[in-house]
């Protein structure tokens, strides 16, 4: 029994710690259909703005370990870097600001509602859209 | 015994009494939750009308003008010692960028910025870009007003946010038309830009036509100084200026490649003008100016570096820096080397580098450090600049303390 008890501790020592999962969700009738890490990153930079003459519009989560784990795993910045990028970007351009929502709600009635809509949304947090139509999970 | 009695009378009646509200009990418990799924959905569906509502829908809300929707100002205050350009140590305002951008529907969009400069005795306003843009697709945005020239990768990025770069100034030779630049920072007209997928790079293309600069005469204390001037309103030549660059992005690589081609007139004010809008033109003169610009950042280096090249009939040129800056979270120490070099061939007959009064021969290293107060509003410079440059033949040297708080509201 203490050996299995010992095994069952130094398991979770070595557990990696990961942040909190996430999944890239899209309008249905949007442009995107795959979540193509590359792609997803140039949007929520502002560099890709249309596709399929279609008006993207990336959504952001306010501040949080979701949007921080998608910031730096998707779009390879800090949420500081972000900030930054965006600063520049409206003064240099005079684009809009992606939009941030406080709840994961808030998002998902984004999405059902702007074709070009892009988010991101805690895998704890997936159950939502199960029975909605014009929400779709997009495979990375 | 009789203790026991009693308990078993009290157990009877109270399951008695139990047995007759229970069903009424549960039918209560059964509307509040019929109630509460009720208001769940009624709550969902007015959330989802809120959101569901189109960008545009609300009438009342297209009539909203966007001007001033997002306002921001840029500016700074600095201290230096004895210096080339300001004289005695001295504090200086440095210039006031106000600026605002909008965007309408999902292909219109503007942007509007001046700056207010502070003198001794008085105080201008010059504009500095107005445009508004229609975004046809990724490939293809017209832009049409005044913009910061396609020249290079600083002229583009930072414009007159000084909060947004390290060193407290631009390259000396970058500097805008009124400070002495060499390099027509402005132009007045059209562009067109985009960028396309090549492969795993990125190719990013800017084509810009309009106004070229003049030269114009400008006297302080008995002295003729020269200094380019952006021709706002009219041009005093047929031939238009064309300015391009083209930038391969390749893994966060920035490689550019531009140049620009104009006729630039030198205006001079001592003469008796024609009329009050076409001033005195002396010579019109074909001028070149192309070159390359590097930008990469690697972890936590990154590094700038663009090289220019002047050519006319009698003369050419070139200016180039080369800026590195170690970003250590609040901490970014930077280094720059940066030079102007004029192969005049007919010095008498060259009517650009060798007229301009920022065109000598000039070399500066610069160090230093910014310290982040707060990252998107406030930031504190120090540097050192070791200026060296050619009058009259004989080497001058200034050597420069200078402090900044640039910040951004």
């Amino acid at each position: 029994m203490r050996l299995l008890l010992t095994f069952i501790f130094l398991f979770i020592l070595t557990f990696p710690a990961f942040a909190e999962d996430f999944v890239i969700v899209a309008n249905r009738e949007g442009p995107l259909k795959t979540a193509e890490v590359g792609m997803v990153k140039d949007i929520y930079l502002g560099e890709i703005r249309f596709v399929n003459n279609v008006k993207l519009k990336p959504i952001n989560l306010t501040e949080g370990e979701v949007k921080n784990d998608f910031l730096l795993t998707v779009v390879g910045v800090s949420a500081k870097e972000y900030k930054l990028h965006w600063i520049k970007k409206v003064f240099q351009e005079g684009l809009t600001l992606p939009r941030f929502l406080r709840s994961v709600d808030e998002v998902l009635a984004h999405v059902r509602s702007e074709k070009g809509a892009l988010a991101y949304i805690p895998m704890s947090e997936v159950s939502k859209i199960k029975k909605d139509g014009q929400v779709v999970i997009l495979q990375r | 015994m009789k203790k026991i009695r009693i308990v078993l009378i009290i157990l009877l009646v109270f399951g008695f009494y139990l047995s007759s509200s229970i069903p009424a009990f549960s039918e209560s418990l059964g509307d509040l939750s019929e109630k509460l799924i009720a208001l769940e959905e009624r709550i969902k569906e007015l959330e989802g009308k809120e959101h569901s509502m189109p960008v545009g829908a609300d009438h009342m809300a297209e009539l909203k003008n966007q001007f001033g929707d997002n306002l921001g100002a840029f500016a700074d205050i600095n201290f230096r010692t004895d210096s080339r350009e300001y004289g005695e140590s001295t504090f200086t305002i440095g210039a006031i960028g106000l600026y605002t951008s909008g965007s309408y529907k999902d292909r219109l969009n503007f942007i509007f910025e001046m700056v207010i400069v502070a003198h001794n005795s008085k105080t201008s306003v010059s504009l500095e870009r107005v445009w508004t843009g229609y975004t046809f697709n990724d490939a293809l945005i017209v832009r049409a007003g005044r913009f910061h020239i396609a020249l290079g990768h600083w002229n583009k990025t930072y414009h007159h946010g000084k909060l947004l770069y390290y060193t407290i100034e631009r390259p000396f030779f970058l500097k805008f038309e009124e400070t002495k630049g060499v390099i027509p920072v402005h132009i007045v007209g059209l562009e067109l830009t985009g960028s396309a997928k090549v492969g795993a790079a990125k190719l990013k293309y800017w084509l810009e036509v309009g106004n070229g600069p003049g030269i114009k005469a400008d006297r302080h204390s008995g002295s003729v100084f020269h200094k380019l001037t952006p021709t706002n309103m009219f041009d005093t030549n047929d031939s238009k200026q064309v300015a391009g660059r083209l930038c391969l992005d390749f893994k966060g690589v920035k490689l550019g490649i531009f140049g620009t081609k104009f006729y630039v007139d030198f205006f001079d004010d001592t003469l008796p003008a024609a009329s009050p809008f076409s001033p005195p033109i002396v010579v019109d003169h074909q001028q070149f100016i192309y070159g390359a610009d590097l930008y990469f950042k690697e972890k936590k280096l990154e590094v700038i570096s663009e090289y220019f090249r002047f050519d006319n009939k009698d003369e050419d040129g070139e200016a180039y820096y080369t800026q590195l800056a170690y970003l250590a979270g609040k901490l970014t120490p930077f280094l720059r080397y940066e030079r102007l070099r004029s192969h005049t061939v007919t010095q008498d007959k060259d009517m650009y580098l060798t007229l301009l009064s920022g065109g000598a021969n000039r070399l500066q290293y610069i160090g230093g450090f910014k310290y982040d107060l707060d990252y998107l509003r406030s930031g504190l410079k120090v540097q050192y600049r070791f200026d060296k440059m050619d009058i009259n033949g004989e080497p001058d040297y200034k050597k420069v303390l200078e402090l900044q708080w640039a910040f951004h509201f």
